[in-house]
């Protein structure tokens, strides 16, 4: 039997402030990373079945 | 393999009930379990919905993933334990406990026979920008309960470790903050 999908954890404590620290300043990808991730999409899209 | 090969090669679609899935293999018993015998489970009681990169020529499912609505919980509180002395003693200020909107991928899989041609990578890329353009609610974060051995998976495209110690030694919780796409 599979194992469940398990619940994401409440944070506390350092990881709570180093989590809200990282989402005042999200890390950006790079220039290349973004236009391949944004073609994964539309090519997806288009594979996707309605 | 590009993005046009893929197009080319398979569909993606999402697994309706009626749907029988009588062969997949990762390598992993829990994820082949998970689609052959769970998934449809996850799907009826709408807690999950599993999508399958499908070859469009011969049907087979070379690669999986599954997707459940999901938060991340901000509390103000050093630990577990003193948050849970708050709720016991009925002090809980909601001011306390935040949360954001986040996709959770419970499982992701690629077949053995279609491992190596970066169709992992291109699933992630697919399911984060999906719910940047399309999503039809608010969602910040992509979280993941990652296999230790998919860690540098996850690295390579750019997940963090959402904490410092998980209880659970096989699996670490990973994220992707989507606002690194805007």
């Amino acid at each position: 039997m599979a194992r469940p999908i398990k619940e994401t954890p409440i944070l506390y404590g350092s990881d709570a402030r180093r989590f809200e620290e990282r989402m005042k300043n999200p890390p950006k990808v790079s220039p290349e990373k973004r236009a391949q991730i944004r073609k994964s999409y539309e090519i997806s899209m288009k594979m996707l079945v309605k | 393999m590009t993005r046009e090969e893929y197009q080319e090669r398979f569909r993606i679609r999402r697994l309706s009930p009626g749907d029988n899935i009588a062969e997949f293999d990762c390598a992993d018993e829990d994820l082949n379990d998970f689609l052959l015998n769970e998934s449809g489970l996850y799907r009826n009681a709408l807690l999950a919905v599993t999508y399958v990169l499908e070859d469009k020529k011969t049907a087979q499912i070379d690669a999986y993933f599954s997707l459940s609505n999901d938060k991340v919980s901000i509390s103000d509180f050093e630990s577990k334990t003193e948050f849970n002395r708050f709720r016991k003693n009925k002090f809980v200020n909601e001011k306390r406990l935040r949360s954001y909107p986040a996709i959770k991928i419970g499982r992701l899989a690629i077949s053995k026979a279609a491992q190596h041609q970066s169709i992992g990578t291109y699933l992630l890329e697919f399911i984060e920008d999906y719910f940047v353009v399309d999503n039809k609610s608010g969602c910040r974060f992509v979280t993941v309960d990652a296999y230790v051995d998919a860690i540098p998976f996850y690295i390579k495209n750019n997940y963090q470790f959402l904490n410092n110690d998980d209880e659970d030694k096989r699996t670490r919780v990973m994220y992707f903050d989507l606002a690194s796409l805007l």
